[in-house]
Order: structure tokens, then C-alpha cells, then sequence
């Protein structure tokens, strides 16, 4: 237990100490109000002191006051560091996907993307003319010899040491190498302003979560970063109604449903699946790991079948 | 032959027809369980959150046909067929789950569940609660037994279970075994019952990662009588095996960042830049004797 | 006419260099259709690479089809003087500094073309502040900059005699312009040592453009060969490239030949032999080109691998097949059949033959680029039916015609501020050809 909470003090103190400015006391108001006791001769009812790191009382207009989230910068550093001793995979399950697209609802919903703009699609498949039909979700594969992260001319795509793929739309300058590298079309541009530019325009830019979206700058799933950072699961993975994604750390050897927030051995699950990574052969390393469509839960719509555009 | 044939296939498909709608029958032991709590305008709301966030996106709106198109079809809530489970029917349903249903075991407390199962009555105008007794297992807790700073050797781990009141071993409590994972619980043995000293012991897996020094949080959990489960021991274990520690950035790659490009590729790089640059300062050298040798005339 | 002094052919080639009416005319033209295109490029940075046809799937189109175009342009100047002058064919000699000053303004422009399909162009900087060395873009940055200013040198270098001549003898020109040449002729008096530095200047700049030459465009075949998409993914697209500039590069000299000639009166200079020798040469390029071709289609087409061939199919009888077989046959097959016969290597039909080479060779950058990335090896969904194939916008295509019309302004300049056909070295092997006569 002991050994648990150590790293997120760590983490929490190391958090403080890049911040720089409000200290432990912004987040209880308890260590706010000793102070406002503490020093009560300076009256002032708007009035606000909080505690820097430093050990100083620092005082506010109470109105000024917001949550301070991290400024650009911050993000930035934090983001390309990585959480340590973590090495994320998501597993999905072909046999329970029935395409509810839960999971691109909330992942666009969570980056600020348009309809049109996918992070994760859920593509419609059928191998050859006489096998079965089947829904795979596509997220960005996090390969482990990423053709995309190979070609950035600027550092602006890179690979973390816990394993997903980021972009820094602050440092990407659009040439689009990346998609064009991508064998997974996994990466998308934002040819426009995007979706309500002008409602984030002031926010710092969290690099974990590649928001607030930037014109003319490449954007891509991020294993959302910023929700591993918090130790919780993917948008994706937690908003499936199915139970069809598995998230979890390889260095644990075990993986989460999203839905029904079982805990399985990674082994154990992709050895009795048979499980396979999507273009093997092309030897990127993907960290996406796919069960076979074997048993389909779901019966698939016949209709659908013939606008099928597969190449 | 090739009539029998057909009947085969007709009489297969039938099967699974009738095997997709085998009637969900719940062990005795069970169907009676009552909730242990009075059903409220409280456990009425907050059921409905849990309801609309877990159960609406297969079963749709009680009382309206919005019901995912699945086989077999999930109930209206508001059915009749639907009503007629008794509230321990529901609770093994739902805790349990079947086919397409998930088990919410783990997802949900057993207070959430109950609190669906008050929210989905309000669709019966003739249902009665009855209030079931308070659970009576909860003075009860375990230790483990295992020497050596819970130090894992043999891939045993001894549980003793005891009345925390008196002491006193407890007989036939089902116990599973957990390691906490970064997302969740991961059960790492069956369920095991205690025996006449209050002892069981649980396979420990050789092959599971602790973290980098090898510790593992396990925790062991006992079975309620309503099939949902509690904590009784949650410690952290010492095991041999140590989470990788390799990072993948250490390597030189392609894929890297600048500081990490191949060593050949950087002075290939650097050595062809210098290298033509050198010679078109060079050339430009010359260009300024051409230069300097005119201005002397 | 070989008779003709030394004065007359200085005279000859310096009639051009004065600006003249026809001159303004021209560059007001160039400039205003220059301005109009700019305009263009003005509304893709306020509202988004989005003005543009390219989508998602198909996210590199025009601009870089026409930057590999434009790169293959570039590359005659090292065929012309270096290949060619340094093995000893004299023929070059009058159209070298032509070459030189398409291969400067090809390569000066193709930087700016990439510019163009930057989504954040005011973050150029950032390629030299973080610049990778594994990606392929930084090497072509670097390769495209250094063979700019090789290229410069080329022009320059190898004119600073005639410079000093164009100085001593057209007193009658602007100030301006006596004043530049006064800058760049070095104080030029023809001195033996001052011959020695230039001869030996010339020499290395020729030698080191090969290298930096096939560099440029074997790099730019990388953008394309380092991915794993199926019609890029291949291991000869380097000399496919180089190759197939070469062929690009002579049909751009044939025309400016013919243009010139025309305009500046130079048919003295640029005899019927040259075209004969050029078109022979087009031949050749095209020969190995066709070779690379046959290499690139027929291997893939014969085993037919999955991803390869709905790109193949797209090609040779889907909906690329049209231009497809323009191509090939209009712009490479048919040319080298009637270039195998001496009455098409004659000027006019020359010319039109280097027209159809040159749009040829600008559709085949298209063809290389577009169609491939139709056909990614995930199926395209979910997404508007627009995303699915790539039609170039109205202001993709104004931005694309603005590189060309900056080209021209380039070469227009450069060759009418400059003596166009090398003077010294006329003189000298005019003079050597005697002397071997009375020998």
C-alpha cells in the first residue's frame, strides 16, 4: 500500500514544483483558511492567501482566482517525459464489436474533433469475398518502429517511453510526412480551423490530450495520455458499451475491460484468442493487439454489406 | 441425403434457437435474496444514474421500443415478462449476466444494484418491497499466514479466516484471490472454501510481475450471500519477479529523437554538409584571388 | 560564318543584354499574373490548407507532385555542364548557361513550392532549430539549399570573363547594370594565373555538382520510397527519379533553345546541329528511363500482390488510365520513335516533342504521387465521399501556376540581364577550331 502511494506524491510534489506558484494550499481550502485565520490583522474580506511551495503567503482578489491547470510549457515537458515503468497495450475484440461507435463519440468529444475526423474508426471489414464480414475499431497502433515518428523532420511526433505516440501541434510545422508514412491511416490534418477554435483559443495546450486542436497541425489518438496520467482508462476504452477494448500495462502482464472493468492476463488472453497485430509483416511493432472475429456476438447487417469499399 | 442433410442443419438451427432462449433459471438460494434496504425516492434516483449510464444502451428507455436490436432481444424494463423477476432473480441476473448480458459483479457495489432494481419497480404499479435482513458476515476477517514477510516461495498463500469478535475460526467462507493491476483487480486462483481450522490456500502464479522490486498489492476477497464480495485482507507481498525495467528510448533509431538518431547517420549527415559546403567556401576563396589578382595590375 | 571576328560575336551576344520594351511588356505581364496567383496563396494561410483538394487520405497532391517536378527540372544543369562538359562534348557549349539558369531557377523556386503545401509555413524555422537527421525532409532542405547556390556559382563562375567583356564593351548600358558587372567580372583582365584559379574554380564546382545533383533528387524520391505505402514502397525509385529528370530536364532546355533562339536571334549560335545533338540526347535519357519504367510497372504487375494491385489497376485500365497512358506513350514511348528519325530532330518538330516530353513528365510527378495514396492498405470509411479521391482546387491550381510564372520570371531575367551564350568560350573554340585548320 505504502509502496503505492510513494510514486504519487512523487508525483504530486514533482507536479508542485514545476508549477512554480500555488502551492498544496490551492487545491484544500482548509490550508487557506489557517492562513486567513493566521493573518487576520490585514482586513480583507475578498481576500484570498494561498501558500507558494517557497514557503510564502501570497495573496489574491478572490474574483482572479480560477483553477490553474498547467501553462503550455508545463504540458509540454510533462508530456514528453512519460509515465515510468509503464508500457501501455489495448487489446480489442473483434467478436464483440457490433459498431455502436461509442468509442469515437467520446474520443472526438474529448479531443474536439469534427464528425468526420477520427482518432479511432471503427472500419467495416470482410477479408476476401467469402469469410465473414466483421467491425475493427482502428485506433492509432503505437508501433514500436514508427514509420511515422521516423519521417517528422522536427521532433514534433515522438514516442514515449511508456509506449504511445504523441504529437506536439505546437512544434509540427504540417508537411503531413506522417500520414503519408502512417500504413494505418491513423492520423488526420486539420485542413480548417478547428471545431470551436475560437472557445479554446486561450486554453494552455495540453500535449496528452492535443488540445486545444491547432490549424493546419496533424492530429492522432494518443492512447489518451492525459487519462493515464490520472490512472484511468482510455475515452474509448471505458465508453465502450460492448466490452470490446482491453487497456492496461505489459510490463504487468495484464489488461482491463473497459466495460466490464475485468482484469485478465495479458498472456493468458492473447495466447487463448490467437491473438494478431494488424500488416505484421510490415514490422512496425504495433501495440495493438486484435482477437480474432471468431463467434461473432452480433449479427451483421446484410445490407451494409454491399456499399463495403474495402481495397 | 440431401433432404437429411437439411433437416440437420434445420434441427442445429433450431437448437441454438431454443438454446438462445433457455429460460434463465436462478439457484434456488438465490431467488429469495432480498434487498437489504428500504426502496426510496433516494435509491430511486440514484438508481436511474446508474441505469442510464450502464443498462440503457441495450435496453433502451423503460416503457419505450428502443431496445438495442440484438438476439436475443434485451427486455423492456417496463414489461410484463420483465416484472415478473423477483428481486433476487434481478440481483443474480444482474450480478451474474449471460450471453450478451455482462456480469456487473465488478463493475457495480451491491448497493448500485439494488438501487437499479428499486429504480426498474417503479415501471410495476403492483409491486411490494419486502426488506430483507441486514448482512451478517461482516464481523468476520482474515489473515495470512504465510512466514517470511509474506515473502513468495512456493506459490502458496495461506489464508486464515476468524471471527473478528471472539477469535474463532470461521468454517466454509469462499475466499478469492486478487493482484491489483493498474486498472483493476486480477483474480489469480479459483475460489477457495476454508476449512475446519479456518485455513485455505491459494495457487500463486510463478510468472506474474510485481513492480520493479517485485512487490505485489494482493488483496482476498470473501463471497457475500448475495453473490457480491468484500475485502478482508488487502497487503502488499513480496515476489521474486521484478517488472521490466527496459525503455524502449534507450536505442539509437530511426524512430528516435535527434539525440538518439544512429551514430552513422549523423555523420553522414554532418560529414556530407561540411564536406560540400567546404568546397563552395573554397570555391568562393578563389573567386576573391581571382579577384585580388586583377586589383594588383 | 566561323570566320566571323571576335568582335562580331561579341556584338552578337550582347544585342540581347539591354531592357527593352518587349522586355517590360513581358515581366509586367509575368507580374501581374504573378500577383493574381499570389492571391490565392494569401486565402490558403488565413483559411487552411482546407482550400486545397487534399483530404486526410490524400494529403500530399499538386504541390508536391509539382515539387518533385520541379527538382527533376533542376537536375539539367548537371547533365548539360558537368556530364556532358566534363567528357568533352563541345556541342554543349552554347547552351550550358542555359542550362545553368533553369536548373538555378527550378531548384530556387522548389523550395518555395514546399513552402506552399506547409500547413504551418511560418514554422519553416523549426526544420533548421530541431531538424532530425533521420527524416528524409531535413536532407532535402539541406540538398535543395546547397544545390541552389552550386547551382548560383555554375552560372556565375563560368561568365565572369564574359562579364568583363559585356563591361569593357557596353558602355552604353544603364548604371545599374555596367555596375553589376563591374561586381561580378572580379576585376577580370584575363591573366594566366587568373585563368588558372577559373579553370580550376570551374572544374571542382563541375565535379562537385554530380554528387550533391543526384543527391537532391534521389532524396526527394525518399519522401515517397521510405514509406511502406504499395506503389511507393520501392527500392529503384532513386534512379527512377534521377532518370527520369534527365528526361524532364532536356525537354525544358529543348524549349528554352527554341525560345531563345527565336527571341534573342541566335540562330548563328544555336545551329540545327544542336537540336539534332539535343534530341539524340533525349533519346538516350529517355531510352533509360524507359528501362526504369518497365522495371518499376512490370515487376509488380507480374506477381500482383494485394495492395499493389488495386494501385496497378487504377493505373493501367481504372481511372488514372487515361493519363497513365498519355504518359507513357505520348510523353516517353512515342518521342523516342520519331527521335530515332533525323527530320524530327529538326527545331519545330523538336519543340513540339519537348512540349508534349515536358507536360508528360509533370503528369507522371502526378501519377507517381496521387494514386497511391487512393489505395491505403485500410479501407477509406465512415468519412465524406469527398475524401475518397483528390481533385485539384482553383487555388491549389493558381498557387501551382504562380511557381511557374516565377520560374519564368527567373529565367527571364537572368537571361536577359546576361550575356545567354558563353562569349570566351565561344571565342576560344572558335579560335582553337582554326588554329587546328592551319595546323
Amino acid at each position: 500500500m505504502e509502496d503505492n502511494k510513494e510514486p504519487k506524491e512523487n508525483k504530486r510534489r514533482e507536479f508542485l514544483k514545476t508549477l512554480g506558484i500555488i502551492g498544496a494550499a490551492g487545491a484544500s481550502g482548509a490550508m487557506a483558511l489557517y492562513f486567513g485565520q493566521q493573518y487576520e490583522k490585514i482586513k480583507s474580506g475578498k481576500k484570498v492567501r494561498l501558500l507558494t511551495v517557497d514557503n510564502k503567503v501570497v495573496e489574491f482578489e478572490n474574483g482572479e482566482l480560477k483553477e490553474f491547470k498547467g501553462t503550455t510549457e508545463d504540458f509540454i515537458a510533462r508530456g514528453r517525459e512519460g509515465i515510468p515503468g509503464k508500457s501501455w497495450v489495448m487489446v480489442i475484440d473483434l467478436a464483440k464489436c457490433r459498431n455502436a461507435r461509442k468509442c469515437i463519440g467520446a474520443c472526438q468529444n474529448a479531443h474536439h474533433l469534427r464528425p468526420e475526423q477520427y482518432h479511432v474508426n471503427t472500419l467495416q471489414m470482410q477479408d476476401s469475398e467469402i469469410t465473414s464480414p466483421y467491425f475493427m475499431p482502428k485506433p492509432c497502433q503505437h508501433c514500436d518502429n514508427p514509420p511515422c515518428v521516423s519521417v517528422c523532420p522536427v521532433d514534433a511526433t515522438f514516442k514515449r517511453t511508456d509506449g504511445p505516440v504523441l504529437i506536439d501541434n505546437e512544434r509540427c510545422i504540417g508537411c503531413r510526412f506522417c500520414i503519408a508514412a502512417c500504413p494505418y491511416s491513423a492520423r488526420i490534418f486539420n485542413w480548417f480551423d478547428p471545431k470551436d477554435a475560437e472557445k479554446f483559443a486561450n486554453d494552455p495546450y495540453d500535449i496528452e490530450l492535443n488540445v486545444p486542436q491547432k490549424r493546419g497541425t496533424v492530429s492522432k489518438c494518443l492512447f489518451s495520455a492525459d487519462r493515464l496520467r490520472k490512472n484511468e482508462l482510455p475515452y474509448c476504452v471505458s465508453n465502450c458499451p460492448n466490452g470490446v477494448y482491453y487497456f492496461g500495462d505489459k510490463n504487468e502482464d495484464a489488461v482491463t475491460n473497459g466495460t466490464t472493468k475485468e482484469t485478465v492476463r495479458l498472456s493468458t488472453l492473447l495466447k487463448d484468442n490467437a491473438a494478431y497485430r494488424l500488416m505484421e509483416e510490415l514490422g512496425q511493432e504495433p501495440r495493438v493487439y486484435y482477437l480474432p472475429p471468431k463467434n461473432r456476438l452480433f449479427p451483421f447487417p446484410e445490407e451494409e454489406n454491399k456499399k463495403d469499399n474495402h481495397v | 441425403m440431401k433432404s437429411s442433410f437439411i433437416l440437420i442443419v434445420i434441427l442445429s438451427l433450431l437448437g441454438t434457437y431454443v438454446k438462445a432462449q433457455t429460460p434463465w433459471v436462478v439457484p434456488d438460494d438465490r431467488k429469495g435474496l432480498l434487498a437489504p434496504l428500504k426502496f426510496s425516492d433516494e435509491t430511486r434516483k440514484l438508481g436511474q444514474e446508474v441505469f442510464n449510464k450502464t443498462c440503457v444502451s441495450c435496453h433502451g428507455h423503460p416503457g419505450q421500443p428502443d431496445q438495442a436490436k440484438l438476439v436475443p432481444a434485451p427486455k423492456d424494463p417496463a414489461s410484463k415478462e420483465y416484472q415478473q423477476n423477483l428481486d433476487g432473480e434481478f440481483f443474480y441476473k444482474i450480478t451474474e449476466g449471460r450471453g450478451l448480458m455482462p456480469s456487473f459483479k465488478k463493475m457495480l457495489k451491491s448497493e448500485d444494484i439494488w438501487n437499479v432494481i428499486s429504480y426498474v419497480r417503479t415501471f410495476n404499479k403492483e409491486y411490494v418491497q419486502k426488506v430483507g435482513a441486514a448482512d451478517s458476515s461482516s464481523g468476520i476477517t482474515g489473515k495470512l499466514l504465510s512466514k517470511l514477510d509474506y515473502l513468495i516461495k512456493d506459490n502458496k498463500i495461506e489464508v486464515k479466516v476468524i471471527q473478528q469478535s471472539n477469535k474463532m475460526p470461521v468454517i466454509g467462507v469462499k475466499l478469492s484471490l486478487y493482484a491489483k493491476r493498474n486498472f483493476g483487480w486480477l483474480p489469480l486462483d479459483e475460489m477457495r472454501i476454508s476449512n475446519a481450522s479456518g485455513k485455505l490456500t491459494f495457487n500463486y502464479p510463478k510468472d506474474l510481475p510485481g513492480d520493479k522490486v517485485g512487490d505485489v498489492n494482493i488483496k482476498v476477497n470473501m463471497a457475500n450471500a448475495d453473490g457480491t464480495e468484500r475485502t478482508i485482507i488487502d497487503t502488499i507481498i513480496k515476489t521474486e519477479i521484478k517488472c521490466s525495467q527496459y525503455n524502449l528510448l534507450d536505442n539509437r533509431a530511426m524512430w528516435n529523437v535527434r539525440s538518439k538518431a544512429p551514430i552513422w547517420l549523423m555523420l553522414s549527415y554532418c560529414g556530407s554538409v561540411l564536406a560540400a559546403w567546404g568546397v563552395i567556401f573554397y570555391i568562393i576563396w578563389i573567386l576573391l584571388q581571382i579577384r585580388n589578382k586583377g586589383a594588383k595590375v | 560564318m566561323d570566320e566571323k571576328t571576335k568582335s562580331g560575336i561579341i556584338h552578337d551576344i550582347l544585342k540581347s543584354v539591354k531592357l527593352n520594351n518587349g522586355f517590360y511588356v513581358w515581366m509586367a505581364f509575368l507580374t501581374v499574373s504573378l500577383v493574381f496567383c499570389l492571391t490565392a496563396y494569401y486565402q490558403q494561410l488565413t483559411t487552411g490548407l482546407g482550400v486545397t483538394g487534399l483530404r486526410d487520405y490524400i494529403s500530399w497532391g499538386m504541390y508536391i507532385s509539382n515539387f518533385v517536378f520541379f527538382v527533376a527540372s533542376s537536375l539539367i544543369g548537371m547533365l548539360i555542364s558537368s556530364v556532358l562538359g566534363l567528357t568533352g562534348q563541345k556541342w554543349v557549349t552554347p547552351i550550358t548557361r542555359m542550362a545553368e539558369i533553369i536548373a538555378f531557377a527550378f531548384a530556387a523556386v522548389a523550395g518555395l513550392v514546399i513552402v506552399s503545401d506547409m500547413g504551418r509555413p511560418e514554422r519553416l524555422l523549426n526544420v533548421f532549430l530541431y531538424g532530425r537527421f533521420q527524416s528524409p525532409i531535413l536532407w532535402d532542405v539541406t540538398v535543395v539549399t546547397t544545390y541552389v547556390m552550386i547551382s548560383l556559382l555554375l552560372f556565375i563562375v563560368p561568365m565572369v570573363p564574359d562579364l568583363a567583356i559585356a563591361y569593357n564593351n557596353r558602355s552604353d548600358l544603364p548604371k545599374w547594370q555596367r555596375l553589376l558587372y563591374k561586381l561580378l567580372s572580379l576585376n577580370w583582365i584575363g591573366s594566366e594565373e587568373q585563368k588558372a584559379l577559373l579553370h580550376k574554380a570551374v572544374r571542382i564546382l563541375l565535379i562537385l555538382v554530380i554528387p550533391v545533383a543526384l543527391a537532391i533528387h534521389t532524396v526527394t524520391s525518399w519522401l515517397f520510397a521510405v514509406t511502406p505505402r504499395a506503389g511507393w514502397n520501392s527500392t529503384i525509385f532513386g534512379p527512377y527519379f534521377v532518370t527520369g529528370a534527365f528526361v524532364t530536364g532536356v525537354a525544358s532546355v529543348i524549349i528554352a533553345m527554341y525560345v531563345f533562339r527565336k527571341i534573342y536571334h541566335l540562330q548563328e549560335y544555336i545551329k540545327d546541329i544542336h537540336f539534332d545533338k539535343i534530341g539524340k540526347l533525349l533519346v538516350l535519357v529517355s531510352l533509360v528511363y524507359l528501362y526504369f519504367n518497365i522495371n518499376e510497372f512490370l515487376v509488380p504487375g507480374y506477381k500482383m500482390p494485394k495492395h499493389e494491385a488495386v494501385t496497378l489497376h487504377s493505373l493501367f485500365s481504372g481511372g488514372h488510365a487515361i493519363m497513365f497512358w498519355f504518359v507513357q506513350l505520348a510523353g516517353l514511348i512515342i518521342p523516342i520513335f520519331l527521335l530515332l528519325l533525323k527530320k524530327f530532330r529538326k527545331p519545330t518538330p523538336l519543340l513540339i516533342i519537348g512540349l508534349f516530353v515536358f507536360v508528360g513528365a509533370w503528369l507522371k510527378r502526378y501519377l507517381i504521387v496521387i494514386p497511391t495514396q487512393e489505395h491505403p492498405f485500410l479501407p477509406i470509411q465512415n468519412v465524406p465521399e469527398s475524401y475518397t479521391f483528390y481533385q485539384p482546387t482553383f487555388t491549389e491550381i493558381c498557387i501551382t501556376l504562380a511557381s511557374f510564372i516565377l520560374v519564368l520570371i527567373i529565367v527571364s531575367v537572368l537571361a536577359k540581364v546576361f550575356p545567354l551564350i558563353p562569349i570566351q568560350e565561344t571565342i576560344d573554340e572558335r579560335n582553337n577550331k582554326t588554329e587546328s585548320h592551319e595546323e
